[in-house]
């Protein structure tokens, strides 16, 4: 019953653009549990608004650290995990921030959750600590996160917050480990290189040596293979976007012909 | 109206800034407090992991974390911070120094190495703990790359000159990963100039006073000033100065029996036995000591005559002093504790009207020899001139240095070791001046002047990588 209050207050505290958005939802289904539209969010983060691909935030880390997989996998969780923490706190405190303080406030909370999350992995993860260095801070300043703050979770109840949060994170770990994969694989002919440095002494069993080099490939180590690959993976969702257009387009054209066919028959 | 309703607003944002400012620390403390054990294991378990890589697990016994000294040398460390030095002991019995060095010469940015030496000079093993080096050319120099490191492993440097720690390029035998000439040569030649003059000072190193000691830290909070205010003193020095500075103020003082005791037994929890046999091994070198003291107390308007009983009522505490301590050594640790501060204070300041005409002079001698070798550094021309005038300068502290380790033998007790430390060094610096530890301190002293010549030399080295660079 919470939730709904909460719905019905975020209409009318919604003073900013983007009514559109929030109405829909509550208006089209006042439920609070119903009203979370899981697939459009889901589809949102993975693949039509996905911050790597399509908003191109967060970018810094996205380069730096991608190269290798598991390297990848580790930010990529640290980020998820101060996404949907940030967003589910950011969401439920919204009611009680007002307009004027409330990039300090999204601010000071992704912070601490991110310190928070640093000092977690510095005790419990200390190899990945190491190797990721500075870029665990510096999720603090990944664009994604302030970005569906902003734009989500201040606006929409807490579990869509989360939810939110969580698709987005996995849409961003996805990107990450697809260049983690391949900058790998090209570049020193390993995959999940490292590994224990994240699961503990077990994981070096599943290092694989895919092939040997003399030497290593120094262009996809290098951040410009990080930028190049990211150019590949942006041109390669275009295309399939524009051939489920395309298809779209055909299927709509094919039954306009048959609906002629049959009333000329 | 308007005015009022501003002012509310403002003010209630200011409070809900400070409090979200409030539970987000909060939050933050709590990880913190809960995490900071973990971490702090996790640092110890890093550190040990990386001193076992470079130290033969057969040949030490002990656990180097709780064996360490911090000392700042430039000759050793390559910067002018302050850094621990790790010692393994294979039954009390030095075996190897570890230590950190690093070098601005690389392609990119510092390589911070962690090297082992033993007793002989023989590399232990070297590891890069950090560089930025280029990937694939440069970064062979890490063990997960490539197994470059493991050459030096039981390799001697002999001299500044030895070909054995030039790269190929420089014409000696190391050798240089292809297309890469800068980062071998930076991390030999740092390795060369570390390894050569921690191994000609190795047990003068050795027997510095420990500095990580065990477990019983937490428990004496009054022992924390005592260890906030040695590091004021010169770490070479801080050994000698109590004796010395409490000869000095029983003269004008008349100082009770008590406070020679405190001063006597200050500077470290005296077990009996240490002191029992200090005397015996100093008993040649107690007339120099003798000597020594009348010098240093004729300055303060006091006859020889006065001085002598005191000097034998000083050595009269030594001795007496272990029965005391040994009675109740641990009861009067407490107090004595409580009596340090103030103690080592004016020891401090005591010892600082002293020193200081020395170290002046001192620093004369260095002065003529260190500059060289810090300019010298960069053109092989003068690099045989300056092993010659560096060379003697060390090799006069080694036999001292030697004596220092035959006496270690018969204590055989690490605490033995260090009141022998506190005991020899005053003996060996007032009688010859220019001898080990005031070498050792006027290193320091001198370090500021071969500073400038360092930063001529990194202006020349920092020339040569533009050129080479193409080669890299």
């Amino acid at each position: 019953m919470t939730n709904t209050t909460t719905s019905e207050d975020i209409v009318a505290d919604d003073h900013n653009a983007n009514e559109d958005v929030s109405s829909e939802v509550t208006e089209k289904k006042p439920n609070p549990f119903t009203l979370v539209d899981w697939s459009t969010i889901a589809k949102e983060g993975l693949w039509k608004n996905n911050p790597a691909l399509v908003q191109l935030l967060g970018l810094c880390p996205l380069l730096a650290v991608t190269n290798t997989f598991i390297n990848a996998l580790g930010l990529g969780i640290a980020t998820m995990l101060v996404l949907i923490v940030s967003n589910l706190t950011i969401s439920l405190v919204k009611d009680w921030v007002t307009k004027e303080i409330r990039i300090p406030v999204f601010i000071m909370i992704i912070a601490s959750f991110v310190t928070i999350v640093e000092l977690l992995m510095n005790a419990y993860t200390y190899g990945l600590y190491l190797s990721l260095g500075i870029f665990i801070p510096l999720i603090v300043t990944n664009c994604a996160i302030i970005g569906r703050a902003e734009a989500f979770a201040s606006k929409n109840p807490p579990i869509n917050a989360a939810f939110d949060g969580f698709m987005m994170g996995l849409g961003f770990m996805f990107i990450l480990l697809i260049l983690g994969g391949v900058r790998e694989i090209l570049g020193q002919g390993t995959l999940f290189y490292g590994a224990h440095l994240l699961f503990g002494e077990w994981a070096n069993d599943i290092e694989l040596q895919i092939f040997q080099f003399d030497q290593q490939f120094l262009l996809a180590i290098l951040p410009p293979g990080a930028f190049i690959g990211m150019g590949f993976i942006i041109a390669g969702k275009n295309y399939l976007d524009n051939k489920q257009l395309d298809n779209q387009k055909n299927k709509k054209a094919n039954k306009v012909e048959r609906a002629r066919v049959t009333t000329v028959n | 109206m308007s005015k009022n309703l501003l002012i509310f607003t403002s003010k209630k944002n200011a409070l809900l800034l400070s409090a979200f400012a409030a539970v987000c620390t909060l939050l933050v403390s709590i990880t913190y407090v809960l995490t900071a054990p973990v971490i702090e294991k996790q640092a110890q378990q890093d550190l040990l992991n990386k001193l076992n890589q470079v130290l033969v697990p057969t040949k030490f016994d002990n656990n180097p974390l709780e064996n360490c000294f911090r000392l700042t040398d430039y000759n050793i460390f390559g910067d002018e911070q302050q850094h621990v030095i790790y010692r393994a002991t294979m039954q009390d019995k030095p075996y190897a120094l570890v230590f950190q060095t690093q070098t601005l010469k690389g392609y990119n940015g510092l390589i911070k190495m962690m090297v082992a030496v033993d007793q002989k000079g023989k590399v232990q093993g070297v590891r890069a703990l950090k560089h930025q080096e280029t990937p694939g050319l440069g970064d062979k120099i890490d063990l997960e790359k490539s197994d470059w490191v493991l050459s030096f492993n039981n390799m001697n440097v002999t001299s500044e000159q030895d070909k054995n720690w030039f790269v190929k390029k420089d014409s000696g035998y190391v050798d240089q990963f292809t297309g890469a000439t800068i980062t071998p040569r930076a991390v030999v030649n740092q390795l060369r100039h570390s390894i050569l003059y921690v191994t000609l000072n190795f047990n003068s190193l050795f027997t510095q006073e420990n500095q990580c000691e065990p477990a019983p830290i937490p428990v004496e909070p009054v022992n924390e000033p005592e260890i906030l205010i040695e590091p004021e003193i010169e770490t070479q020095d801080s050994a000698l100065i109590p004796e010395e500075a409490a000869s000095e103020q029983t003269t004008p003082e008349e100082a009770t029996t008590e406070a020679k005791e405190a001063e006597n037994t200050a500077p470290e929890i005296v077990t009996p036995e240490a002191v029992t046999d200090t005397p015996v091994t100093n008993s040649g070198e107690t007339e120099s000591k003798t000597e020594s003291k009348t010098e240093g107390t004729t300055p303060e308007n006091t006859s020889t005559e006065a001085t002598k009983p005191e000097i034998e009522g000083a050595t009269a505490t030594e001795v007496t002093t272990p029965e005391n301590t040994g009675a109740d050594s641990k009861a009067e640790d407490a107090e004595t504790d409580v009596a340090k501060p103030d103690a080592v204070k004016a020891e401090a300041e005591s010892s600082n009207t002293e020193n200081k005409p020395e170290s002046t002079s001192d620093t004369a001698k260095p002065a003529d020899t260190k500059p060289k070798a810090a300019t010298e550094d960069a053109k092989d021309e003068d690099k045989a001139a300056k092993v010659e005038i560096a060379k003697p300068e060390v090799e006069a502290a080694k036999p001292k240095a030697e004596d220092s380790s035959t006496d270690e033998a018969k204590p055989a007790k690490a605490e033995a070791d260090k009141v022998e430390t506190k005991d020899e060094e005053p003996v060996t610096k007032p009688a010859e001046s220019s001898d080990e530890t005031p070498s050792a301190s006027s290193d320091k002293a001198s370090d500021k002047e071969s500073d400038e010549d360092s930063e001529k030399d990194a202006v020349d080295e920092s020339e040569t990588p533009k050129k080479e660079v193409p080669n890299d």
